[in-house]
């Protein structure tokens, strides 16, 4: 090793990352006053930094995230798609034709479709444009019924995005969500349900849901997502599930999380 | 474990589920790098989360078999350039005058012996250039491997062993200067 060589090898052999035989060589390079001297520096320096303590973050950064992540999940699955990806779709679907729901799905997007351009076509005057437009709306609500129920998670998360996006709902709808949101095989789906039925938080009965999710989720980030949810109208079930989930729980990420998490632990 | 390859694979697949498992292992490091290269809390709050939206954003860009953190810090440094750019147009730019004024709030965290030191240290890291600052950053404060800081400069490790020699000797007189 050169007197040159100190640059290369001086913080590595500080952070103790040299092979032994490198660190053989190194300290021969220590015989040299300057040196040396310059290793002090270094050291004093990077000792000085490496007390600089690291902060925790924001108790609010992560639900802010997962909600953000949430939405951003919706408007994927909402977008309009691009030729080249309706045609792929196209030749999905094609290859699929065996199975008789996705057919029967297909047929009945086709006539909602013609029933939509056939109304176009004759519609004239506010009354008309009226009854259109509550035939359209009952037409969204008929598809999104058939989205929640469709067995392709993509389908039933378009219709949980319809969901979303709408001021109320039919009873029929509602108890679809609530069957999903303790059902469905997608942890990915039962969190989306959940933050698109909180919306309707107010109403005991989505309270309970909620509350009864909560305590069968076994997906720890569903889990986390729900506890979140939970904890603005039922706090004690909400710090009563994180400390089960942080006593069950060996991973350390996700301990961390909890740990941080604003909900204090009892 | 899994690892983060994997789980970035899977992100970049479309299981976007799975970026909250990267975001739960990376999101109180990476608040810390910007906390330490800005001195701004509450923009690195937001800074932090724009990486994970950013990392969504171009999640068909990442090659399976990367290696995740040098990819999430070249986003990162994007992502905090980009917001100083917007400062810099939007004239809201803080001067190291600010930055000091918000140093005396991290004063009651440190211990009586060490805190001017630390706060001469953080101060002469401002007038460092961003390269320098994240070099000293990565590699001492927190204590990433030469070849991951590498991969994160496009550089060899070697480089990177040099620039971040060089940088610290320029941290040292600057230091100096302020104590």
């Amino acid at each position: 090793m050169k007197k040159e060589d100190f640059e290369i090898y001086a913080i590595d052999y500080l952070k103790g990352e040299l092979r032994p035989d490198q660190v053989n060589e190194f300290e021969r390079l220590l015989t040299d006053q300057e040196l040396r001297q310059q290793l002090e520096d270094l050291r004093g320096l990077t000792d000085l930094a490496s007390s600089w303590k690291n902060e925790t973050p924001p108790a609010n950064m992560r639900s802010e995230f997962y909600t953000s992540l949430a939405e951003h999940q919706q408007e994927e699955v909402a977008k309009p798609l691009s030729m080249v990806e309706r045609f792929d779709a196209f030749l999905g679907s094609l290859s699929q034709y065996k199975n008789i729901k996705r057919l029967a799905f297909s047929s009945i997007l086709l006539l909602i479709g013609g029933l939509v351009g056939y109304s176009l076509r004759g519609s004239s005057g506010n009354a008309e444009v009226v009854q259109l437009s509550e035939q359209i709306a009952e037409m969204q609500v008929n598809i999104a019924k058939i989205q929640l129920k469709s067995y392709a998670p993509s389908d039933r998360m378009k219709g949980i995005t319809y969901v979303s996006q709408q001021a109320s709902h039919s009873d029929e709808l509602l108890e679809t969500l609530l069957s999903s949101l303790i059902d469905d095989e997608s942890a990915h789906i039962r969190i989306a349900t959940a933050q698109a039925l909180y919306k309707f938080h107010r109403h005991s009965e989505i309270q309970l849901a909620l509350e009864k999710a909560l305590l069968r989720e076994k997906d720890s980030f569903g889990k986390m997502n729900l506890i979140s949810l939970v904890e603005t109208f039922n706090p004690e079930l909400a710090i009563k599930e994180k400390n089960r989930l942080l006593d069950g729980t060996r991973n350390p990420q996700l301990r961390e999380a909890l740990e941080s998490n604003k909900i204090k632990l009892n | 474990m899994i690892s983060d390859q994997d789980l970035m694979s899977k992100v970049s697949a479309g299981n976007t589920h799975s970026i909250g498992l990267l975001f739960e292992r990376y999101h109180a490091e990476l608040y810390n790098f910007f906390i330490k290269t800005t001195g701004d809390r509450e923009a690195s709050s937001d800074l932090t989360q724009t990486v994970f939206y950013r990392i969504l954003r171009y999640r068909k860009s990442y090659k399976k078999d990367q290696r995740f953190r040098p990819w999430m810090y070249q986003i990162a440094r994007n992502v905090r350039s980009d917001e100083y750019k917007s400062r810099q147009k939007e004239g809201e730019l803080g001067s190291v005058d600010e930055y000091s004024v918000s140093l005396k709030d991290q004063r009651a965290e440190q211990t009586e012996s060490s805190e001017e030191r630390i706060e001469q240290l953080q101060l002469a890291m401002q007038y460092m250039s961003e390269e320098k600052k994240d070099l000293i950053t990565y590699s001492i404060l927190m204590n990433l491997p030469s070849e991951e800081v590498a991969e994160i400069f496009n550089i060899t490790p070697n480089n990177a062993r040099v620039r971040l020699h060089r940088a610290l000797t320029e941290l040292k007189e600057v230091y100096h200067k302020i104590s």
